[in-house]
């Protein structure tokens, strides 16, 4: 009888620490949600000022933060106007040149490399790492002004090309990211295709790559992604202002309209400049997720 | 490789592969050669030469160890000490970042709505163009700006010596936040939940089991992101100089932006080079550390 009974209080006593468990719970998790949803806040904020910045007359530019009067009046100044000393289109136009063409070559470029390096045996291979290993330590700052001077001597500073050409012999980084990836392919699918009579490059372009496409879309958008952004290098290697790219000419519109009245217009220039990153983030945001966590994984 | 080398059908692949495998290599070998291996060089000489980059390289002057001499305790060693120190002080930025990383990782790792959409929104400032967000803040902290009316304050913060330095500090760690977050988040979720089961199982504590088992799974990761950190963080440029220029009046000139303005408006290449290659050392130094902590870490 008594054994039944504290029988009887245990179960009872289970059943209310679970759902005081449960209550615990919800009460955390409305704690965290509402934590996370004020720091959610507070990190759009700049970006939402932003927005809505662009759409106000200069008047209004720091005494509301929703428009009072919603205005397109800056964004037609930047396409068309004659403030901005080389037109947003024109900026698009050198954006996309500066970008697009770089990314695919540089990442099929990067991905002959690592073929190589994962399923080729050659002699000098693991020299030949070591010292692109080694290139990755050298601060960007230590090459940068001498590499001014080569694209002198190439001819290159006329124009978008020195941003161009040199990023489309390949990028070390994407090399070593694609050679872990290839790792994990097995070697009897490319063993396969040479005993099928493949040479290396049918084994290359009809068996590796598309085994490989997932890998090379993430680095044609990380890699995109960064080139688009990139305000350094267009700094230094580009001079005439009818080439610059979105991060020029936004900067360069910035420092010459340094009022009040200019805040409209450098807004709506910025926001513009990153709609197509923002598109782009927008479309492939669990693979551009997915590849960090990968490479935290690893790290 | 003995063996391969004993079957003369082997030896033949062998040529062939050696050659391919060079052949596929060879473009990226190119591009490092003229683009990375070639501009080291001149840097290097440069440090010697009374260089503007008006004139051919082989045209200017050696003028010996002169440049060392002024950058590291002449002229410009005021100058170079201070955009060092300034470099540091945007640093300030890494162990706040990870500690709020870890804090909103462990939120997002609960089981609760909304988790998804709170991850894409501390993540899109990471994926800003960084000019569009700096002008941003510049537009936002001045001194009639948005941060200035919202609080009814008059604050100069463009304009001060340490406030310029919040801001930067203030910028670096909104855009870089949702990365650590995610990193952090990718740690917790390779903790294995059968191990914390067992523990829970024994009677172990929520702060025990975070203390012994999650601690340590997430010890990979702040290095990484320290490491990362400090080498990103000695090489800034973009924020500051987009911010306020090279700094000069408010003392927010970084170590890249020294390099930068002895080439681009005090045409001394020569001086930018050794600010260049004092900067580099500091990074290889940070390298060896990280090296020697891997191999000691592996041995274990």
């Amino acid at each position: 009888m008594e054994a039944e009974n504290s029988a009887k209080i245990a179960v009872v006593n289970s059943n209310q620490k679970q759902a005081s468990m449960k209550t615990r719970n919800r009460i955390i998790n409305t704690v965290v949600f509402i934590i996370l949803a004020a720091g959610a806040i507070v990190m759009m904020y700049p970006l939402v000022w932003m927005i809505f910045t662009s759409f106000k007359p200069y008047t209004d530019v720091y005494t509301t933060f929703f428009p009072r009067h919603w205005t397109g009046a800056a964004f037609k100044e930047i396409f068309t106007g004659e403030k901005i000393r080389t037109p947003m289109w024109r900026g698009f136009i050198n954006s996309i040149l500066t970008t697009v063409p770089v990314v695919i070559v540089q990442v099929i470029v990067s991905a002959m490399a690592a073929f190589a390096f994962a399923k080729l045996k050659f002699k000098g291979k693991n020299a030949l790492f070591m010292v692109m290993l080694g290139t990755m330590m050298i601060p960007f700052t230590v090459i940068m002004i001498p590499q001014v001077y080569v694209f002198k001597i190439l001819g290159l500073l006329n124009g978008p090309l020195a941003v161009i050409i040199p990023k489309m012999f390949g990028a070390v980084m994407t090399v070593f990211f694609l050679r872990q990836f290839l790792y994990g392919i097995p070697d009897s699918l490319t063993e396969a295709a040479k005993l099928d009579g493949a040479g290396y490059n049918r084994t290359f372009f009809s068996v590796v790559l598309p085994l490989i496409m997932p890998a090379l879309a993430t680095q044609c958008i990380l890699s995109f992604i960064g080139n688009w952004n990139d305000y350094l290098g267009p700094l230094l290697y580009i001079q005439g202002s009818e080439w610059y790219t979105l991060p020029l000419i936004v900067s360069d519109f910035a420092n010459n309209n340094g009022g009040l009245d200019g805040v409209p217009e450098t807004m709506a220039a910025s926001l513009v400049s990153m709609i197509p990153i923002i598109i782009v983030f927008a479309a492939f945001q669990k693979k551009i997720i997915g590849s960090i966590v990968f490479s935290a994984v690893k790290g | 490789m003995l063996l391969e080398v004993s079957k003369p059908k082997g030896r033949r692949l062998g040529w062939k592969e050696n050659y391919v495998g060079w052949l596929y290599c060879l473009p990226i070998i190119i591009g490092i050669l003229i683009f990375t291996a070639f501009p080291i060089i001149l840097s290097l000489y440069s440090t010697v030469l009374d260089w503007s980059g008006f004139q051919e390289i082989f045209d200017a002057k050696v003028i010996g160890f002169d440049n060392f001499k002024t950058v590291f305790t002449g002229i410009y060693s005021k100058t170079f000490w201070k955009a060092l120190g300034n470099t540091i002080t945007m640093m300030v930025q890494i162990p706040i970042s990870m500690l709020l990383g870890v804090l909103l990782a462990l939120g997002m790792n609960r089981k609760m709505a909304g988790a998804k959409v709170f991850r894409v929104l501390y993540y899109l400032p990471c994926i800003t163009s960084v000019v569009a967000v700096t002008i941003l803040f510049n537009r936002m902290f001045s001194l009639n700006g948005a941060i200035n009316s919202l609080f009814g304050k008059e604050i100069n913060w463009l304009q001060d010596d340490v406030l310029v330095k919040v801001v930067v500090n203030i910028l670096i760690l909104w855009k870089g936040l949702g990365y650590s977050t995610l990193m952090y988040l990718a740690g917790l979720q390779s903790v294995s939940t059968d191990q914390i089961e067992a523990a829970k199982i024994d009677g172990a504590s929520g702060a025990k089991i975070f203390l012994k088992i999650t601690m340590p799974a997430l010890y990979p990761i702040t290095f990484y992101l320290l490491v990362t950190g400090i080498m990103g963080g000695l090489q800034i440029f973009n924020e500051p100089f987009i911010l306020v220029k090279y700094g000069l009046a408010n003392n927010a000139m970084t170590s890249a932006s020294f390099i930068y303005y002895f080439y681009n408006e005090s045409a001394r290449l020569g001086v930018a080079a050794v600010g260049a290659w004092a900067l580099a050392i500091l990074v290889f130094i940070v390298t060896f550390i990280q090296m020697a902590i891997d191999n000691r870490k592996e041995k274990y």
